[in-house]
Formats: C-alpha cells, sequence, structure tokens
C-alpha cells in the first residue's frame, strides 16, 4: 500500500514538472526610418506619365492629341512623407520651421535653334486629391486621428509674376509662354502630431496646346522641364 | 620585557591600519538564490536604444549563418532562470509596421552553449528569431550545475533588408512590432 502511495505521488510531482510554464512576457519593439530634413528628401515624389516612371532624360512626346481646346493628361504624379517638423532638439524642443513646402518650377516648351529660343506656348492644370494620413483620408474638413482633429492647410503662392495662375481649391491652373511658372504648395497640419504619420496626396498634371499656337510653331522638338523640390520653411 | 611586549604590539596595530588604508575593487559578484522550483523569464529594454534607426549601420543584415555569430545593435537583456533541468523558451515575433509598411527583421538571443566548472563562466551563441509571426523554440540546458541560468543575456536587431531597401519603400515614420516569450520545463 505504501509503495503504492509514493507511486502516485512520484507520478503526479511528474505531471506536474510537465505542466509548468512561464507567464508570458510581451513587449513593444519600436524602430524608426528618418529621412534628411534637407532638400528633397523629407518626401518622396513620383511622377508617372501613362503608368511608367518618367526620368528627367526621357522626353514626353506630345502629339497632336494635345492640340485642341481640352486639355489632357500627361501625368500622375503622388507624393508622400513622414509627417514631422525638424525641431531644434532632434525628437523634441521648438520647431524649426512652420511649413512643409512643395515648389514645382515648369519652364516653358523651347527649341532652340541657332543662338535663339522658339517657345511653344501651353497650358497646364494640377489637379490635386486631397491627403491622406496613413489611412484616413483628410478630406476638405480634416480627419479625426487620436483625439485631435487633423486639418492640412494649403497655401499655395506663386513666384512668377506678370502672369496669370488660376487658383482654384487646390487646384491651380495657367498658361506657360516664355518663361517659367514657380508655384509653391506650403502645407500646415494644425495639431503637430507628436510622433510622425505618413501622409500622401496624389494627382494629375493636364497639358494643352491650342491649335494657333501649335500651327504658329515651327517644327522641331520642344523641351520642357519641370523641377520639385521639397523644403521647410518658416 | 615590557618593552619588548609594547613594541609588538606597536607594531600589529600599525600594521592593520596600514592594510585598512587600501582598498580595491578585485570583481563583482552577483548572489542569487531561489527558494522552490522557479521558471521565470524578465526581459529588460532598453529605452535609450528604442525606437531605433532601422537604417542604421549596426542592424544591416547579414548572411543567415553571421546572424547567429554576429550581434547586431543592442536594445536590452533578457534573464531566465530555473531550477529545472531542461527549459524551451518560446518566442513570436511580428514584423515592424507603422499600419502601412512593414519589414522583417530579427532580434537575436544570447543563449548559454557550455558551463566552464573551473572558471564558473559560460559560452554563449547567438539564437536569431525571425519576425514572421510564427513559433521558434530554444532548448536550453542547465550543464550539470544545477539550474539553467542566462543573466542579462544581451539582446540585439538586426534587419532582413538593406538601408537603401528599407529607403525606397517606405516614406518614413514610427515602425512597431511585439515580441512575446514564454518559457516552459522541457521533461
Amino acid at each position: 500500500m505504501k509503495k503504492i502511495f509514493l507511486l502516485l505521488i512520484l507520478v503526479f510531482n511528474s505531471m506536474l514538472c510537465f505542466a509548468v510554464v512561464s507567464d508570458p512576457i510581451t513587449a513593444n519593439i519600436t524602430g524608426y526610418v528618418m529621412k534628411s530634413s534637407d532638400n528633397n528628401k523629407s518626401v518622396y515624389f513620383t511622377i508617372t506619365h501613362n503608368d511608367a516612371d518618367t526620368s528627367s532624360d526621357d522626353p514626353v512626346q506630345i502629339g497632336s492629341d494635345y492640340v485642341g481646346t481640352d486639355l489632357k493628361k500627361m501625368f500622375s504624379w503622388n507624393f508622400g512623407g513622414n509627417y514631422y517638423r525638424t525641431r531644434k532638439n532632434g525628437w523634441s524642443g521648438d520647431l524649426l520651421y512652420n511649413y512643409l513646402v512643395i515648389k514645382y518650377t515648369i519652364s516653358p516648351l523651347t527649341s532652340k535653334k541657332g543662338q535663339g529660343e522658339d517657345y511653344l506656348p501651353f497650358s497646364y492644370e494640377f489637379d490635386a486629391d486631397y491627403t491622406y494620413v496613413n489611412t484616413y483620408y483628410l478630406g476638405s474638413q480634416g480627419y479625426w486621428i487620436n483625439n485631435s482633429i487633423k486639418i492640412l492647410t494649403d497655401t499655395i503662392e506663386v513666384e512668377t509674376e506678370g502672369t496669370d495662375i488660376e487658383i482654384d481649391g487646390i487646384d491651380v491652373g495657367g498658361k506657360i509662354v516664355d518663361s517659367p511658372h514657380v508655384i509653391k504648395y506650403k502645407y500646415k497640419m494644425n495639431n503637430d502630431p507628436s510622433y510622425r504619420y505618413k501622409w500622401t496626396r496624389s494627382g494629375d498634371i493636364y497639358i494643352g496646346i491650342s491649335e494657333s499656337d501649335y500651327e504658329n510653331a515651327e517644327a522641331s522638338t520642344y523641351r520642357c522641364t519641370i523641377t520639385i523640390e521639397i523644403y521647410e520653411e518658416e | 620585557m615590557k618593552r619588548k611586549y609594547l613594541a609588538i604590539l606597536i607594531l600589529l596595530l600599525s600594521c592593520n591600519l596600514f592594510a585598512s588604508s587600501y582598498s580595491y575593487l578585485a570583481d563583482t559578484f552577483r548572489v542569487k538564490g531561489f527558494v522552490a522550483h522557479v521558471l521565470q523569464v524578465t526581459l529588460d529594454l532598453d529605452m535609450s536604444a528604442l525606437p531605433f534607426n532601422m537604417t542604421g549601420d549596426y542592424v544591416q543584415p547579414v548572411s543567415e549563418s553571421d546572424l547567429q555569430t554576429s550581434p547586431g545593435l543592442k536594445i536590452g537583456t533578457w534573464t531566465l532562470f530555473s531550477d529545472y533541468a531542461h527549459v524551451q523558451a518560446n518566442f513570436t515575433l511580428t514584423p515592424l509596421t507603422d499600419g502601412v509598411d512593414s519589414f522583417d527583421y530579427y532580434i537575436q538571443f544570447t543563449y548559454p552553449t557550455a558551463y566552464n566548472e573551473s572558471t564558473n563562466r559560460y559560452s554563449y551563441a547567438l539564437y536569431p528569431v525571425a519576425s514572421d509571426g510564427y513559433l521558434k523554440t530554444l532548448d536550453i540546458e542547465e550543464f550539470g550545475n544545477g539550474f539553467v541560468n542566462i543573466d542579462q543575456g544581451n539582446i540585439y536587431v538586426r534587419m532582413k533588408d538593406n538601408a537603401n531597401t528599407v529607403n525606397k519603400n517606405t516614406s518614413g515614420g514610427q515602425f512597431s512590432s511585439t515580441l512575446t516569450i514564454q518559457v516552459n520545463v522541457n521533461d
């Protein structure tokens, strides 16, 4: 009897040993990717022509289908970034800048002949969507994220003098003849987040050439350059 | 006779005084004791190292074999103690994500592979845990000294992608991942 009793105890102890498990530990491991806050590196920007990436060295052909009264979509653009603003002490402290600026410089369509230059006037329109922050669509009224309303304020400034550029909400349009247009989208978000959001915006660029301008232009290859600079500004 | 005796006494006292005016730290010993059966694991993250730079030099990827020998960036320590002879540490790790983009990475856990009785020291290796969400198991032995002891073993991180790939596939921001550790007796 005693022997049996001992055996039972041993078996019971073995079972207990086999079932011993510690309390689980769960930890949050965090990392970050910080783009440089110097020019052009805080955000990414891509221009896609006909769903293919376009580098600055690839000429985009403007054919007769761009001639007429209606503008035709030529490019899609897409940009975004980690929305943080440079602070004086790295992660904390007072803000160094107030605005994130995306500056477009659009040159005329130019054909250089001999020592002179010929221009082919063209009209353009930047047609923009509102911003997404992570997966939240801000719209024009903003969006509640983490108990505070996030609104991205667009301020559009034009640096080109003496040329009519129309601004309609967040869309910009104009006609370029012989001098570049410079348009600055300045973004400021209220309730500056204490950590970083990823924000994105997309849109299309429409181009068009009037029939009279097309008829008056000499047959040649014309080239236009669109330069995008991204930086922070006070 | 008295004089001699007195001289000796003074000499001895002097020796004691001289001896007590010097002190130096030869080594630091950690004393550990336990009551009843113990199976305990703790994690101590270094908050000055987190969040870590996912494109930093110390976290750049290495080959699969080098993951077991080449530590990345240290982010903390883990301690495992048990008086059971064989224990099993179970890990799960999720990718680093900001809700939009995700990146795989490894956490490398230091664990003992041998024990030298004469020097009272362990040899260590690295156990890499991938962020695929699947359970990873590490068997740890007591090496004949009566208990399993990982005392503040370092833990490190390494990315699976290099800095160029990470930079290209995200616009930046803060990323988060979940690590779970549980230990059971392996008899």
